[in-house]
């Protein structure tokens, strides 16, 4: 096992290493995932709409972006963003170039999240919209998507804890992010074991604290089901 | 109110109404009653466009559609004629995400744009019709089948149509709960609403139709008051349906 004095330098680093990984989880890592989801939700919804609607070229743009995003690796397309499009002219600096790419992977993967909660909806919730004498954007906006929105919530939530899970990949493309700040941390103190447990610690919290809030979004959203 | 001349209607090959005319007279009860399968909740439909004709014509409050093939409709057509109809579906379709006030509401303000006093007002004086007012505000998984149906008729109310469509609107229910749902259509019936209503109860419609019409494979076969029809059927085919029936509630 550790001898005294190896256990109180690893103390030490860990603690010094706290705050700083703390700092960047809260002032990095939290905002780009905050970010690409809201943006992404609504580049889902729009995707969604786009695949459902009966205009053929919407469909084919909306099923082709999915497909690519769906179909290549995160990491590749975070590459290609920051470390390829350069040399097309196109320089992008690390973060907006991380929100660019997660937005993509949020906005593909969760339309069809939407996609299927919209078709999830009974055909008789648009009838009865269309009875009334609804056109299809107020039964989508006012009967369909309120609906959906309840059954989607789960798998949104997951796809959001991911995303902070998946947001140390920016660190890939020289983000100083939480992830980051723990390599940085190893290449100075030559201690990889005890920083990358450090920061799943992290994590793991962030994961938490953001799972208890998906719970009591759920449970505001249960009123109306039995 | 409602003219339909030589209506057809096709899924692909499955010709399901071959050929209806009908007329509905302004304030009056007709009951549509047929076999399984014979096009009844098809043809109760076609007269609020949830589906739409292969071919014929539709006259309904005024407003006059003529159905080809391959032809699209208007979507400004489609929605005014629907303003013109209530429907109230079997097995309800409120919106569960609403109070039963805010589903009598709902059209009222989205649709209609009232305010929303105003549509409130009105949602209130139909649950009290019905007979739900103290139960304004709950939620349709709170309310037994047939308070929601009740709810589905305020709702269609609410819009103020020219004629409402039922489509077996007891048959979810409870016996226990049948009579007070035909309760308050019987009311409507009393208060000069025109109705066209699909549905088995043979007492109601002896006791609140105008006209009965017997439908099978997709042709009206007779129709007449129902002392008439259900007395002394002209045809054979009513006759073996009715005969059939017998056993239940007629
Ligand atoms: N959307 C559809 N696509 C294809 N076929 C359909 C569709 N809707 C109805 N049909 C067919 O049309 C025929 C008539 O159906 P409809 O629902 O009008 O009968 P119905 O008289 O209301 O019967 P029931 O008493 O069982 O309700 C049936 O054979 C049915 O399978
Ligand atoms: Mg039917």
């Amino acid at each position: 096992m550790f001898t005294d004095e190896r256990s109180q330098r690893i103390l030490e680093i860990m603690s010094n290493a706290f705050w700083p990984l703390l700092k960047e989880g809260i002032e990095t890592t939290i905002p780009l995932t905050l970010i690409s989801f809201a943006l992404g939700l609504v580049l889902a919804m729009l995707t969604a709409l786009a695949r459902l609607s009966s205009i053929k070229p919407l469909n084919w743009i909306a099923g082709f972006y999915v497909w690519i995003i769906r179909g290549t690796p995160l990491l590749v397309q975070l590459f290609i963003i920051f470390y390829g499009l350069p040399s097309i002219g196109v320089t992008i600096d690390p973060f907006p170039a991380a929100v660019i790419g997660f937005t993509l992977s949020v906005g593909a993967y969760n339309s069809e999240i939407i996609r299927a909660a919209i078709q999830s909806t009974p055909k008789g919730q648009w009838e009865a919209a269309y009875s009334i004498g609804m056109t299809y954007r107020q039964a989508l906006r006012r009967v369909i998507i309120p609906q959906a929105t309840r059954v989607s919530i789960p798998p949104l939530s997951n796809s959001f804890i991911s995303l902070v899970k998946d947001t140390s990949l920016a660190a890939t493309i020289t983000v100083t992010e939480m992830f980051r700040v723990a390599q940085q941390w190893t290449a100075t103190t030559y201690e990889p074991l005890v920083l990358y447990i450090e920061a799943a610690v992290l994590y793991l919290f962030f994961s938490t604290v953001l799972s208890y809030f998906q719970g009591r979004i759920e449970r505001r959203l249960d009123r109306y089901v039995a | 109110m409602i003219q339909l001349h030589n209506l057809h209607k096709r899924f692909h090959d499955l010709h399901v109404l071959r050929g209806i005319d009908l007329s509905v007279e302004e304030g009056t009860t007709t009951v549509i009653i047929g076999p399984s399968g014979s096009g009844k909740t098809t043809l109760l439909r076609c007269l609020n466009l949830l589906e739409v004709p292969s071919e014929g014509t539709l006259e309904l409050a005024g407003h006059r559609l003529d159905f080809r093939s391959g032809q699209k409709l208007r979507q400004t057509d489609v929605i005014a004629l629907r303003q013109q109809t209530g429907m109230v579906f079997q097995s309800y379709n409120l919106f569960p995400h609403m109070t039963a006030l805010q589903n009598v509401m709902e059209g009222q303000i989205t649709v209609q744009k009232r305010s929303k006093d105003a549509a409130q007002d009105k949602a209130l004086k139909l649950l009290d019709k019905v007979g739900l007012r103290e139960r304004a505000d709950m939620y349709p998984h709170q309310l037994s089948g047939g308070q929601q149906q009740r709810v589905g008729i305020a709702r269609a109310m609410a819009m103020d149509p020219k004629v409402l469509l039922f489509d077996e609107p007891t048959s979810a229910l409870d016996p226990e709960l049948v009579g007070e749902v035909l309760k308050v259509m019987k009311e409507l019936a009393d208060d000069g609403m025109t109705m066209v209503v699909v549905t088995h109860e043979m007492a109601f419609a002896r006791d609140a139709a105008d006209r009965v019409v017997f439908i099978d494979q997709g042709v009206i076969v007779e129709q007449g008051p129902p002392g008439d029809l259900f007395e002394r059927p002209q045809q054979e085919r009513t006759r073996q349906f009715l005969n059939r029936l017998g056993g239940r509630s007629v």
